[in-house]
């Protein structure tokens, strides 16, 4: 475990001393005004004035608009972090196959397992901190700009929906990064695996982010859903890293 | 009687269903600096990927020191400097050398003192603060060198070490070589470099189209009516694969 820490900490003090970096901190601050306060703003608080035209009472409103609250707190969490990884920080093993440094970390006594653990946290720890982080401040803010104006006090998720973001999505991020490193080190082509990824990212999560607000799915259910998604992303990863291999990773790194 | 550095006993590896290594078995004994010769494409590094344990042989066994090739018990006693040198070029030379001295799992009060030792003798003290990417090549492959040497290991493997350098790197890298064996080191050398080869080696292997062509000891390559070149010229034929 103290190998796989130094790496870690020798990936994240790279991460931070490269441009990309801050690029794409600054992709997803931009991201989190754009869909996470003004859309978000926008569509619960259409939902409010609705809510308040029906005749209910503050209260009565706060309690109907939770659910939508939370689930926007989990899904704006998860496209922040999925954002983050596959625009910013998943391109330092990318750098470490072409450059070949990975060759030489292979030929220490580390264990291939150790390796790709230490790969995997170094792409995910920064990004669900920044994703989180991202995303609570998305529901203050948009809380601050739209809803407490509107409603009388703010509305803050349900403690269903801060599970699913505080514990749920992190863990459906982990595997995820996880099947993306295993897929970085065995095919030749990372770039492509990135864009298929990103590909994947804007025909799905952000389709799914809208369908899901637009449904309103309740708290409980969320949780649910995205455990039963980790889990499923658990098996596929448990079945690709059969293929992981040193000899495999050395005949898909030539750059 | 001490156990061979390397030995390789009749290791066959296919790759992609072309036979790259044939039944190719040499024993590297502690102490030697081995010289591994062959053109390109002859199966030279596939060779030291089967030594450090990147390629599992498809028949055959690899030891390192008595210990499976793919042990992590066997790399923690190799030093490497591969084809590509594989230093982060965002970090400095002193964090490249800290970054690997923990990797080794060396203690914090012998780090220091050992990553100061190795950029003393690598001639980089003076520069250990500066980022890799403004490195010379050679300052980058003496930097690999003390890299490789961190951990104070038995058997330090390098694949062309002197490739791309300048004259007085490559005098600088083989002085540090001949320092290595002097203290005992067991170097596995592998080169294109005839002339460096019969200045610094005990022993050489000659390695063609993935079989062992020649092995011997230098003296008696030195002693015989041919030359290392002519030599090399005619087990070879000549050119690259």
């Amino acid at each position: 475990m103290r190998q796989t820490t130094v790496i870690l900490k020798k990936d994240l003090r790279e991460a931070l001393r490269t441009g990309a970096f801050y690029l794409h901190a600054g992709l997803a601050l931009v991201i989190m005004a754009v869909v996470g306060v003004r859309a978000l703003g926008g569509v619960i608080g259409g939902e409010i004035d609705a809510l308040i035209e029906q005749g209910l009472a503050p209260a009565e409103v706060v309690s109907a608009i939770e659910p939508l609250m939370g689930t926007t707190l989990v899904m704006l969490a998860l496209s922040l972090m999925l954002v983050f990884c596959l625009f910013g920080t998943a391109q330092n093993l990318t750098m470490e196959k072409t450059k070949r440094s990975l060759e030489s970390l292979l030929c220490t006594p580390l264990s291939l397992k150790q390796v790709c653990l230490a790969k995997s946290l170094a792409i995910f720890v920064p990004c669900v901190v920044f994703g989180l982080i991202l995303a609570f401040a998305a529901v203050a803010g948009t809380n601050q700009l739209f809803l407490a104006p509107r409603a009388g006090q703010s509305v803050m998720p349900g403690a269903a929906s801060l599970t699913a973001a505080l514990v749920a999505v992190p863990l459906i991020f982990f595997f995820f990064v996880t099947l993306l490193v295993a897929l970085q080190l065995i095919i030749t082509r990372v770039q492509w695996v990135n864009a298929v990824l990103v590909g994947l990212l804007a025909a799905v999560v952000v389709p799914l982010n809208y369908g899901l607000l637009g449904s309103g799915l309740a708290s409980q259910s969320i949780v649910f859903v995205s455990l039963a998604v980790a889990a499923a992303l658990a098996l596929l990863t448990l079945g690709l890293s059969r293929l992981v291999t040193k000899e495999r990773i050395m005949l898909n790194s030539k750059g | 009687m001490a156990q061979a550095a390397v030995a390789l006993d009749n290791v066959s590896k296919t790759l992609g269903g072309r036979p790259i290594l044939n039944n190719i078995s040499f024993v590297v004994e502690q102490g030697d600096v081995f010289g591994y010769l062959g053109p390109n494409g002859a199966g030279k590094t596939t060779t030291i990927r089967v030594i450090m344990g990147l390629f599992p042989p498809t028949s055959g066994r690899a030891l390192i020191l008595g210990k499976n090739a793919g042990s992590d018990d066997a790399r923690q006693r190799v030093g490497f400097v591969l084809e590509a040198d594989g230093l982060y070029e965002n970090m400095t030379g002193y964090e490249n050398l800290d970054y690997y001295s923990q990797i080794y799992g060396l203690s914090p009060t012998a780090k220091g003192r050992r990553i100061d030792e190795m950029l003393e003798m690598a001639g980089l003290g003076d520069r250990a603060g500066d980022k890799v990417a403004s490195y010379s090549k050679g300052m980058r492959q003496r930097l690999a060198l003390a890299r490789s040497m961190l951990h104070d290991p038995d058997l330090l493997i390098l694949d062309e070490p002197t490739a791309g350098l300048d004259p007085t790197g490559q005098l600088e890298v083989r002085q540090t070589v001949l320092d290595l064996a002097e203290r005992g080191k067991t170097v596995f050398l592998s080169s294109h470099n005839l002339d460096e080869v019969q200045r610094i080696c005990s022993r050489i292997a000659l390695i063609d189209r993935g079989e062992i062509k020649l092995s011997a000891q230098m003296d008696d390559v030195r002693s015989g009516e041919t030359s290392l070149e002519q030599t090399y010229v005619r087990l070879t034929k000549g050119g690259d694969r």
